[in-house]
């Protein structure tokens, strides 16, 4: 996590009522922050993360810097997609590596034989060791995995956005890290989840019982 | 650039966990620009985008000398060559792979011109999907613009793809 950007990303606080503040900031200030930042070429879409009070106003956020944003998994699980024939493993949230298979005949990883459930859930937590390529799981939950909604691109902005359902705090936290899990079918037909995604948030944020937290993430492509 | 079929696909595989019958998706384009539906989750029984028995789903990538900026909306590469020969078609991508240090994939294709001589100015990847019709559709996913790179007929051209996460 990058302090002097998210001082910049600071001075918006307040400013902005509306849950779409990712699409905000790089409609409005992406000049602004790449002219500020110019290290930051790939950086505009990242991950987001908002907590609201009830009057709705943007209380806080952090976004996190998208070199260190995907995992291996979705590294593999993309790389495997765009036409490696092929199978290919993928180390799960348990840790433990399993096989799937992307593109071919058979079972493969978006089977839903067995009554495998496929798709996305994203979660909160506490943890705050900077986030690496390897990792597999959040780091300290404070949230189970909260399913998102469906995808949806952008052609304009060339982003595909996907949101985490929004919760209602049960207790006090303060919001560190983010995290995205795909669930798929392994080579078996078999459940499996795999982190695809974990991203720290800078500066923490706090959250209070009753409060709402809404995540939304952008993926950018050029 | 990755075009509107690649930017829906990704988009669409992304969703609250289910399970059950088909899911299609609508809004991707052949290279004919034709509409075409693909069904991405389902039973194995059920041929989804990503399965062989609709044909060989192969990625493959194209050069050629358009230098029309590219949209999100192509379809298809904006000038082939016509040499008669292997470098006027798509060729076969071989060992896609990642790379975990650099945080990238890389997707290389190596060929021989065998007709003729010419200057690459955009290079296009390919996937072959299976359509929920049946059958098979080549949609492009990439267009890009590169500096002119000469070729000649015998020497043999290589290409990667890298696409940074």
């Amino acid at each position: 996590m990058q302090h002097i950007e998210n001082q910049f990303l600071m001075q918006h606080i307040g400013k902005t009522k509306t849950k779409n503040l990712v699409e905000e900031i790089n409609k409005n200030w992406h000049e602004d922050f790449l002219n500020k930042f110019p290290s930051y070429d790939k950086i505009v879409k990242a991950n987001s993360l908002l907590t609201t009070t009830k009057e709705n106003e943007i209380k806080n956020i952090g976004m996190s810097c998208i070199n260190d944003l995907l995992s291996d998994s979705f590294g593999l699980w993309f790389g495997h997609l765009l036409g490696q024939i092929g199978g290919y493993n993928m180390i799960n949230v348990g840790n433990v590596s399993k096989a799937y298979k992307a593109l071919g005949a058979g079972t493969k990883w978006n089977n839903t034989d067995n009554s495998v459930a496929i798709g996305c859930a994203i979660l909160v937590g506490t943890g705050t060791t900077p986030a690496t390529r390897q990792d597999f799981k959040i780091e300290t939950a404070f949230t189970g995995e909260i399913s998102t909604g469906n995808g949806g691109w952008n052609s304009g902005l060339g982003q595909v956005s996907f949101s985490m359902s929004p919760l209602v705090a049960g207790g006090g936290a303060s919001l560190s890290e983010t995290a995205w899990y795909f669930s798929m079918a392994t080579n078996s037909a078999i459940h499996e989840t795999n982190l695809f995604s974990r991203d720290n948030i800078s500066p923490v944020v706090p959250v209070v019982i009753g409060e709402t937290i809404n995540v939304d993430y952008t993926l950018g492509f050029t | 650039m990755i075009n509107d079929n690649l930017g829906i696909l990704i988009a669409k595989l992304i969703r609250p966990p289910s399970s059950g019958n088909l899911f299609g998706v609508s809004g991707f384009k052949d290279i004919s620009g034709v509409a075409q539906n693909l069904d991405l989750y389902g039973l194995v029984t059920a041929f989804t985008f990503n399965d062989t028995n609709q044909g060989a789903t192969t990625s493959q990538t194209q050069v050629g000398d358009g230098a029309t900026p590219p949209t999100r909306q192509q379809t298809n590469i904006d000038s082939p060559f016509s040499n008669g020969g292997v470098e006027d078609g798509r060729v076969a991508n071989t060992n896609i792979g990642y790379n975990s240090g650099l945080g990238k994939i890389d997707i290389p294709t190596n060929f021989t011109p065998t007709a003729g001589s010419g200057t690459i100015k955009e290079v296009c990847k390919f996937m072959a999907m299976s359509r929920a019709i049946g059958g098979q559709g080549i949609f492009m996913i990439f267009r890009d613009l590169t500096p002119d790179t000469s070729f000649i007929a015998g020497k043999t051209i290589n290409v990667v793809h890298e696409v940074l996460i």
